[in-house]
């Protein structure tokens, strides 16, 4: 088959300004809302799946395996498990249990000032490290056991819609009045931990006047998830449940699955509109080229050929934008955390997220030009040439 | 359009989805092993399968049972007793990989059965008071001859499955708390309806 050379379809773009613009800006357009959906979706899956360790088992209240924050254990649970579970991990003689209470709290800046938005606490041990290596101090230290002193994960300011100042080290933050020192900051990339405030055990349970836990996590060493899930069908009395720690934050992306559909459908709906536009686009601007088409076929080129050349001109326009968007987007949106209910997450600007997004940026080219250009070589040639 | 500028638009697209896919960096994520996490391995370690002792199932129904409740308040522990029970009293009443199961009283009336219940697991008991449920609550557990319990599913059996009524003759573990009670289970008759 004889083809058109691609010069000529290179050329053809600039013919009219006006719609390479309109091309260019509705496929940027498109691709973007198609990358940060992505980038969305992407990011809150994969803090709530790196938030669970495959080596963990939470121990929970019977009744609350979706929510470790409606969980109460007793308190003599880790030394229970201690004895009883066989295979904790050890380090130096100390086991890997880490007892810890999870609250959402209302937190205020100021003395004087309400509390309006809340972050998840996390009361804990010096075992927490442990059991969640994700944790690192990036800035000042951790809490002294015992002292009203807490640690702020990166996205804790995101998480509270204040300003990063308000919760740098050295500064306070009060629970209901009572003022707690910022001593450090951590980073967990990635995980909902990320966006969580860390203090000591035993002064998150006087200020919220509970004896109880919320969970315990274990890391297991030679042991394995079925010793400690026994040890919870032994123990009938205390009213536990064992969970892979995996498991518990697959059960909360599966929670929040109606979400991420919610933003699947807005950017299809989305791209769908583009598409149109696109289709719209093409219509008009392959109909005022009727004659240049016949002039095509009656010269020897194949409709076919007439039809690729067509389609590289689209596919070359949107593909363009599709780039466009990528790097929008990478300038603009990289680096964006976004709260939800369990605290926040950053925007995941990865391979998949942008490959998707050009990838759709090309699918926009092709299905923007393929019925329009079919269309228009549905008239014979003489009367292509005839008109107007 | 010749061979070169066929390669030229072949490199320009490449090039663009190229861009998007250097960089994939979520090989090493931990994925979730299943939303029920009954089957997979927490630690990743093939845990060796025994096999039950050819007597643990019997094949006639022991006398004698006791009511779980009876028993927490006076039984202890090396008594040799039988129980009349249900395979349940939690969603998920095996332990994979363990021969342990939990088990409610059969005397204990199940609010979740019935032509009018929604429950989809009535074996869980959910729709009982807890504090009807607690008392009447036991595990049964089989070990091997060290007493460790044995690596083995008990529900990989075709004969025990949660609802299951079954009589249990075995013999009284260590009792940590009163409201805690463990038979190491040396028979059990599964009955049929």
């Amino acid at each position: 088959m004889r083809l058109l050379p691609f010069e000529y379809a290179v050329r053809n773009l600039g013919r009219s300004r006006l719609r390479l613009t309109m091309s260019l800006l509705g496929s940027t357009l498109v691709v973007m809302l198609v990358i940060a959906a992505t980038a969305f979706v992407r990011g809150m899956e994969r803090s709530l799946v790196q938030s669970g360790s495959r080596h963990n088992v939470v121990l929970l209240g019977a009744g609350s395996e979706e929510s470790i924050e409606r969980s109460e254990v007793k308190a003599s649970i880790p030394g229970q498990a201690a004895a009883s579970i066989r295979g904790i991990k050890t380090r130096l003689g100390v086991s890997y249990i880490s007892p810890e209470v999870h609250m959402a709290l209302g937190v205020g800046t100021s003395a004087a000032e309400e509390s309006n938005s809340q972050a998840v606490f996390r009361g804990v041990t010096p075992a927490a490290f442990m059991v969640h290596p994700q944790v690192r101090i990036v800035e000042g230290r951790t809490f002294d056991p015992g002292e009203d002193e807490v640690i702020v994960g990166a996205l804790a300011a995101t998480r509270l819609g204040i300003s990063e100042d308000k919760l740098a080290v050295g500064q306070s933050i009060w629970l209901d009045r009572r003022q707690w020192k910022i001593v450090g900051r951590f980073s967990a990339p990635s995980t909902v931990m990320d966006a969580e405030v860390w203090c000591p055990l035993v002064n998150l349970q006087i200020l919220t006047k509970r004896d109880s836990l919320s969970c315990v996590v274990i890391t297991m060493g030679e042991g394995e998830f079925a010793d400690a899930d026994a040890f919870a069908a032994r123990r009938v009395d205390l009213e536990l449940v064992a969970m892979r720690e995996t498991d518990y934050y697959g059960k909360v992306v599966d929670f929040y699955r109606p979400v991420r559909m919610m933003v699947w459908a807005t950017a299809v709906l989305i791209a769908l509109g583009g598409i149109f536009g696109g289709l719209n686009t093409m219509y008009a601007a392959f109909a005022s080229r009727v004659r240049e088409i016949g002039m095509l076929q009656s010269l020897g080129y194949p409709r076919r050929a007439v039809v690729i050349c067509f389609v590289q001109e689209s596919v070359l326009a949107a593909a363009a934008g599709a780039l466009i968007a990528a790097a929008l987007s990478l300038l603009l949106l990289d680096g964006l955390a976004v709260r939800f209910s369990m605290g926040a997450f950053g925007l995941v600007f990865d391979g998949p997220t942008i490959g998707l997004g050009l990838a759709s940026g090309l699918l926009l080219g092709i299905i923007g030009s393929l019925p329009p250009a079919i269309r228009c070589f549905r008239m014979q040639i003489t009367e292509a040439l005839k008109a107007a | 359009m010749n061979s070169k500028q066929h390669l030229i638009l072949a490199v320009a697209v490449a090039t663009c989805l190229a861009t998007g896919l250097v960089g994939c960096d979520n090989a090493d994520a931990p994925r979730t092993s299943g939303a029920n996490g009954t089957k997979t391995g927490g630690t990743g370690k093939n845990v060796a399968a025994a096999a039950l002792p050819a007597s643990t199932f019997l094949t006639e129904a022991p006398s004698g049972a006791v009511p779980v409740s009876k028993l927490k308040a006076s039984a202890k522990e090396g008594d040799e007793v039988t129980v009349r029970v249900v395979v349940g009293g939690r969603m998920k009443p095996f332990v994979a990989d363990r021969a342990i199961m939990t088990v409610v009283d059969a005397g204990l009336a199940n609010e979740c059965v019935g032509p009018d219940a929604p429950c989809k697991t009535p074996w869980d008991y959910c729709c009982s008071a807890p504090e009807q449920l607690k008392p009447n609550l036991a595990t049964v557990q089989i070990v091997d001859a060290t007493g460790a319990t044995m690596k083995v599913d008990l529900n990989a059996s075709a004969k025990l499955k949660p609802a299951a009524t079954v009589v249990v003759r075995g013999v009284v573990g260590p009792r940590p708390d009163p409201s805690a009670l463990v038979i190491n289970a040396t028979g059990i008759f599964v009955e049929t309806k």
